[in-house]
């Protein structure tokens, strides 16, 4: 509201932040579960002296090197980049709101590349033990790290009983970053990841063997079937899923049973995909002693990433209105009372600087016909989500509506659909934001209105 | 009511700051120091590389040598860059959040570019590794390697190296532009002004960016020194407990010390030519500030400018040092001494960094921003958790470190125990001290 606008056209900020964060969440979850692995692995083989077993870590240690600490990394600085330019506020927010908790996960992410780093240089220069250590000490930065980001991510759906620092008083203060770390989803969010962590991790063994030119067939499937017991826990994603939409919000939980078709579906590729992955992991794979070649591995792969994309999708999708549960609308305008309030009494313009031309006074802005004027609140309120000509473009939404109808739709927004946020500003804004969603859906037959509606300031002062 | 020109800042997030603004402005310096370290070996390396990539094409013996040296510390240096430079990304929003989203979003895509820029040009390093023979090992090179070195391809070789130069140059373009945006809310909501503002023109961003692109260079000067140093102690070590042949050591060993002794001379006279150049873009930039941040910064009246007026007196002496290092480069005491005076130089720049920061910031046409400001919610015991928690996480990197530091094998002996080539084939695993497995 109070930033620029970053403008993506066609496509949407929105999206384009789904598309770094999705690329970055798989990736991140194999760095995570790849750590298990190795360790786990590297244990066992160092003890049974199982050569064939650590050659393959070794060249595995070199797919770690080349795929999660480069386009791993780097993505998670992009996803950082990215949610910045699309919403400001709430990023700042979320890095207001847990900043030691980002300054631990930096801690935790310097030990687990440097860690990962030593191991892959470490073969034939480290002994067993140290080599083995070394190992367990990526998995413990990799999965702290996983830790600490799912805290936060998961704040932002549910909150819990959390207030912002300047409302709540003495101790709660001090706890105020713990009570939003350990929210209600926390726990099972976690398990959640962390057993995606290991499918990744399951998935990626597979792939990597059958890169392995100089690996005969049986080998590869030994070292397939170490990998598969990583992949059967994805069964479990079921009832863990169960587990934490029950934390959700009843919104939340309705959206996605339903409420809102677009989750509910993706809801379903997500839980189906692993269902899907752990039944051929524990049938197929653990059972049967199966053998995955090269293109069933990237085909689980790509599964693997369809599921942990959809769920994703799920997660985001399922928080609106909001972009920080009862404390931020998706547009980036703070949810309580107070600042409600402000806003209708002061205008929504008086705080959107960036929606207006740089060279107008908010004073020539108000004198602006009212479609015109509507474009700017418009701006300020709307576009964060409805790209013109992009998705969820306007136009198609309002088609032939009435002006009474728009005006009602606008005033009783949240009311009418519970995933969009309240109008706020004054009625003369709101009068604008109608005129102005009439002109774009058919700006050729566009007529002012005579007079104002005498049920537009009704409206207004009862909504919300 | 709002004039055309009365700044946009937006207001600073009610959440507030968990702790003393100068706690994270601590932070956000020492972080930073850390970050620049890497980069400059990233970035200062990379320009000295393209130049030693071109030497060799024209037959100069060690060059390709050098460079090779250099590309095979690359990715980790890059990964270290990154990490390290996660901390001052944090602190910078934690601190300046307004200004720094304001001008991340006015840049838009420029902005976006630069993690885009980090990723191509990182797979662009291994691809030159992976395509030019140069695996991504610390495995020193044996004396037949170095003799042997930058025959593989040097012409793609020059081409990636010019690929991942431009791609950091950018990614140093886009840094230098966003904090002169960031700097001047004035700038912001000019009229006619759209798009991506991936260059801010009539200000000081040109000269800021020459001022980080040299500096650089003469950082990774030093950093290639330091590993011509490293590498001529460790090849001492090595020729006394290598069970090689007494003619291969003679061969292997000076084909090491040669490529050794040429990145200390080239490392100090590029960190001295570089030095002397950054007085030039130093001046430029001190002149292209804002007369009331110039005036303030010269004034000697705050700590952070005080900081930075003192730290200009060891210019004189790090000229002395870098000379009396550069004429005599088998004597360690004196590149020893020009690092330490560099490190506390660039303590002294940072520093004025910051002042000039705050200076801009705090004039009335960019909001009269103040880090006293910030409504302060203290979280103790978290901070407490942090600082428990990056000791504990050091100390494991150190040890880490030296069990790795330990571990290294002599020259001979690097073939067998080097990790994994890029086709995913190799050796069987041999663990060090072990035997076989």
């Amino acid at each position: 509201m109070d930033y620029p606008h970053f403008e993506v056209s066609r496509l949407g900020a929105g999206m384009l932040v789904a598309i770094v964060a999705i690329i970055h969440v798989a990736i991140a979850h194999l760095a995570v579960g790849a750590g298990l692995f190795l360790a786990l692995a590297h244990t066992i083989a160092t003890r049974r002296n199982d050569r064939l077993m650590l050659d393959f870590l070794r060249r595995y240690s070199l797919f770690l090197v080349l795929v999660p600490f480069v386009a791993g990394a780097v993505t998670g600085v992009g996803i950082w980049v990215t949610i910045g330019l699309a919403s400001p506020p709430s990023t700042s927010a979320l890095i207001h709101l847990f900043v030691w908790g980002w300054a631990i996960e930096w801690v935790f992410f310097i030990v687990e590349i440097v860690a990962g780093y030593i191991y892959y240089y470490g073969w034939g220069r480290l002994t067993p033990e140290r080599h083995t250590a070394v190992a367990w000490i990526y998995f413990v930065g990799a999965f702290m790290s996983l830790f600490i980001i799912n805290g936060i991510v998961t704040f932002m759906l549910t909150p819990g009983d959390w207030q912002p620092p300047a409302e709540a008083v003495g101790v709660s203060a001090q706890l105020a970053f713990w009570k939003a770390l350990f929210n209600p989803s926390f726990w099972p969010s976690l398990f959640l990841r962390t057993i995606s962590c290991l499918a990744f991790a399951g998935i990626s063994v597979a792939v990597v063997a059958n890169f392995v030119r100089d690996y005969t067939r049986e080998q590869r499937h030994r070292i397939i079937n170490f990998g598969s017991y990583w992949l059967a826990p994805f069964g479990l994603m079921v009832p863990f899923a169960v587990w934490y939409f029950a934390t959700l919000p009843e919104d939340s939980r309705r959206f996605a049973m339903g409420g809102a078709i677009a989750m509910t579906l993706f809801m379903a590729f997500g839980l189906v995909s692993s269902l899907y992955i752990g039944g051929y992991a524990y049938f197929g794979l653990i059972r049967q002693k199966r053998y995955i070649n090269r293109e069933t591995s990237l085909l689980l792969l790509a599964v693997a990433f369809v599921a942990t994309g959809a769920m994703e999708f799920v997660r985001e999708g399922v928080r609106k209105p909001y972009l920080i549960h009862g404390y931020m609308y998706s547009n980036g305008v703070i949810a309580t009372p107070a600042w409600r309030e402000r806003l209708s009494k002061e205008g929504i313009l008086a705080h959107a600087r960036f929606a207006w031309p740089a060279d107008m006074t908010l004073e020539q802005v108000n004198a602006l016909p009212l479609h015109e004027k509507g474009k700017y609140v418009f701006n300020a309120q709307c576009r964060h989500c409805h790209e013109p000509g992009g998705p969820n473009a306007i136009e198609p939404l309002i088609n032939n509506a009435s002006r009474e109808l728009v005006t009602h739709m606008t005033a009783e927004l949240n009311r009418i659909k519970s995933f969009m946020p309240p109008f706020v500003g004054t009625p003369e804004e709101m009068r604008a934001l109608v005129e102005y969603q009439l002109y774009v859906a058919n700006p050729k037959e566009y007529r002012p209105p005579a007079t104002q509606p005498a049920d537009v300031a009704m409206a207004f002062s009862t909504g919300n | 009511m709002l004039l055309a020109n009365t700044p946009a800042v937006p207001g600073l997030d009610p959440i507030g700051l968990p702790g003393h603004p100068l706690i994270f402005a601590g932070l956000l310096l020492l972080t930073q120091l850390l970050h620049l370290l890497f980069m400059n070996f990233v970035l200062g390396g990379n320009l000295i590389a393209v130049g030693l990539n071109i030497a060799g094409l024209c037959g100069h013996a060690n060059s390709a040598a050098m460079a090779r040296v250099f590309y095979k510390m690359l990715p980790v240096a890059i990964s270290m860059t990154i990490t390290t430079g996660v901390a001052p990304l944090l602190f910078v929003q934690v601190l300046y959040g307004p200004y720094f989203y304001s001008s991340t979003v006015l840049m838009g895509f420029g902005w976006f570019s630069f993690f885009v820029a980090v990723l191509v040009g990182f797979y662009l390093v291994y691809w030159l590794l992976f395509k030019t023979g140069v695996s991504p090992a610390l495995t020193p090179l044996s004396g037949q390697e170095a003799l042997q070195a930058g025959t593989a391809r040097p012409v793609l070789r020059l081409v990636l190296s010019l690929l991942v130069t431009a791609c950091l140059l950018w990614v140093g373009w886009v840094m230098a532009n966003n904090h002169e945006l960031s700097l001047r809310p004035t700038l912001w909501r000019a009229p006619g002004q759209t798009g991506s503002r991936w260059y801010i023109p009539a200000t000081a961003t040109l000269p800021r960016y020459l001022h980080d692109v040299v500096g650089a260079t003469a950082i990774a000067g030093l950093w290639l020194a330091a590993v011509g140093w490293w590498r001529t102690r460790r090849a001492r070590t090595a020729g006394v407990s290598a069970g090689v042949t007494i003619s291969e050591s003679r061969e292997s060993s000076s084909a090491e010390a040669s490529v050794s002794s040429s990145l200390i001379r080239l490392g100090l006279a590029v960190a001295l030519l570089a030095t002397l150049a950054q007085i030039g873009t130093g001046i430029l930039l001190l002149l292209k500030l804002h007369p009331a941040v110039r005036s303030s910064l010269l004034a000697f009246n705050s700590f952070t400018g005080g900081v930075w007026m003192l730290s200009l007196l060891l210019i004189p002496v790090l000229f002395t040092l870098l000379a009396y290092a550069s004429i005599r480069p088998r004597t360690f005491r004196w590149y020893a001494l020009t690092v330490v005076v560099t490190l506390l130089l660039v303590v002294g720049m940072l520093f004025g960094r910051e002042h000039v920061r705050l200076a801009h910031l705090g004039l009335p046409e960019a909001g009269a921003f103040s880090l006293g400001r910030w409504d302060v919610y203290p979280q103790y015991v978290s901070l407490a958790v942090f600082a428990v928690l990056l000791v504990a996480g050091l100390a494991t990197v150190a040890l880490m470190l030296k069990w790795i530091l330990q571990g290294v094998q002599p020259a001979a002996d690097h073939e067998e125990l080097s990790p994994p080539e890029p086709s995913l084939a190799g050796q069987p695993p041999v663990h060090a001290g072990a035997g076989q497995n």
